[in-house]
């Protein structure tokens, strides 16, 4: 008699679990992070930067790189989310959706009202993609990195 | 009178941040001293001193005090030095590829970075020059015995400790390091 | 003593590593032998070289940006630590349904050669694909790294407009 309701509590642990593992993803919203990093000729680079440092050293060419500011956001499908960058500059960032485990979204970066950049990408899922601004001609701080991850 | 460095382990695990930033000034030069010899940039070396303490944070639950602290965190330093070297190896490895529009872009080195030489503010700057050579075409065990022992004076019984391997060892690879160094200096010194 | 004798012990004796009474003896025979005195000069000039440039470049380092380095990556590492006992100090029957859940999700994974199938065809861990690419007037360019397929569009702010 016992097993009864031990079998009934397994069922509906078992019930809930499928229940999880089937449901579609229905995410209304996505968190989106700008990290702003100003790269520079030498000095220490910020810890939490080490995982993708020989990446963004190869990339942008600079040696060292240190986080200046960062904005976490949940944005919602479709609808304009705003980051402030360094230098006066905005990051507009519209999710569109998913496609293929990746994030489909609008990206824009304006220095004032010229646009600098105006992509659509579609990013992995957890992924990051780098913008960066060379300064160089304006002052001896190197390039300004921006980078930014989408996560649904 | 200073806090012993176990003292100032204990209070960080007690979550005295401000202890930590104690053990952090009083090793980060001599930290910072390994990583130029064992490594060629200045950057680089800071990357390391900068890696070893945020390691050790990590891991001070694991450091029981059998051997002194920093002994242990050379020990850390050493390993990343190794594992530092072994990645950029490896990524210079892995070319670049065009875009996928396929257009080559090649960004302009910035102007005014540096190549780094450890070395070069030695006061002799041939000697420097010889030492350096001589440095990089020692092993990292070589080269980091030779740099504990002359540059950091630790004992052969802490070598043995930091790098894990017998003091005779210690003995052997330091009479190899000097000679090679030696050689290399010959008739400058 | 001999010089063959001497020679052994000659890294020992500069480095203090010797017993006193061995000291005292390598000491004696080095002050009388031009060739291993001479020798022990050189090993001492070559620790001086070296251990006076790197010192020397070591003080020259700036290390006022460690601390603060270490001590984001000292906040991160509590966090963390502070997520894990969160964690563990959850009950006991959400573990259960989380083990229930993997288990499922187990059973409902697709058989070996359909996962080689997919896998083979993923692109790389983080790479981008840019539909679109417009600037108002910056000069624009592509760089795309090609183990991980880190993508990073770079700008030049002084671009002329072309």
């Amino acid at each position: 008699m016992t097993r009864r309701p031990l079998g009934a509590a397994f069922g509906s642990v078992l019930g809930f679990a499928t229940a999880l593992a089937a449901a579609p993803c229905t995410a209304t919203a996505l968190d989106v992070k700008v990290t702003s990093v100003r790269a520079f000729a030498s000095g220490p680079s910020d810890a939490q930067l080490i995982g993708l440092r020989p990446r963004l050293r190869r990339l942008v060419g600079y040696r060292s790189f240190r986080v200046v500011g960062e904005e976490s956001r949940r944005c919602t499908w479709g609808m304009r989310e705003s980051f402030t960058v360094p230098g006066g500059r905005v990051m507009y960032v519209v999710p569109k959706g998913m496609r293929e485990q990746a994030v489909v979204m609008q990206v824009k970066l304006l220095d004032g009202s010229r646009a600098l950049v105006d992509t659509d990408v579609r990013l992995q899922n957890r992924g990051v993609m780098l913008f960066g601004v060379d300064q160089q001609a304006k002052s001896s701080d190197g390039a300004l990195i921006i980078m930014l991850r989408a996560e649904d | 009178m200073a806090d012993s460095d176990w003292e100032l382990v204990q209070r960080t695990r007690a979550g005295r941040q401000e202890a930590f930033r104690e053990l952090v000034e009083r090793y980060q030069r001599r930290i910072a001293a390994l990583a130029l010899g064992m490594l060629r940039g200045r950057e680089d070396a800071l990357d390391v001193v900068q890696e070893t303490f945020t390691k050790a944070y990590q891991n001070l639950e694991r450091f029981k005090g059998d051997s002194s602290f920093y002994t242990w965190i050379y020990r850390i330093a050493f390993n990343l030095c190794v594992d530092h070297q072994r990645r950029e190896t490896k990524e210079a490895q892995v070319p670049l590829e065009p875009d996928e529009r396929g257009e080559t872009i090649v960004l302009p080195q910035p102007d005014g970075v540096p190549q780094d030489q450890p070395f070069d503010r030695a006061r002799d700057s041939q000697i420097a020059e010889r030492l350096r050579e001589a440095i990089s075409e020692l092993t990292p065990d070589h080269r980091a015995v030779i740099l504990l022992r002359e540059v950091d004076g630790l004992s052969y019984a802490e070598i043995s400790e930091v790098l894990q391997c017998p003091k005779g060892t210690v003995m052997s690879r330091l009479h190899y390091a000097r000679r090679q160094l030696q050689a290399r200096l010959q008739g400058l010194l | 003593m001999t010089c063959d004798e001497a020679g052994e012990l000659l890294d020992a004796f500069i480095d203090g590593e010797l017993p006193g009474e061995q000291l005292l003896d390598v000491a004696r025979h080095a002050g009388g032998c031009a060739v291993c005195d001479a020798t022990v000069r050189k090993l001492s000039a070559v620790r001086h070289s070296l251990a006076g440039s790197l010192d020397a470049e070591a003080a020259s380092l700036d290390l006022a940006g460690v601390w603060s380095a270490v001590s984001s990556g000292m906040a991160r590492e509590d966090a963390r630590r502070t997520s894990i006992r969160r964690w563990r100090a959850a009950p006991a029957w959400a573990a259960g349904l989380a083990m229930a859940a993997g288990a499922m999700l187990w059973l409902s994974t697709p058989p070996a050669h359909e996962v080689q199938r997919v896998a083979a065809a993923r692109p790389r861990p983080n790479q981008t694909v840019i539909d679109r690419l417009d600037s108002d007037s910056a000069r624009l360019e592509l760089r795309r790294e090609r183990k991980y397929g880190t993508t990073l569009i770079m700008v030049s702010a002084e671009g002329d407009g072309q």
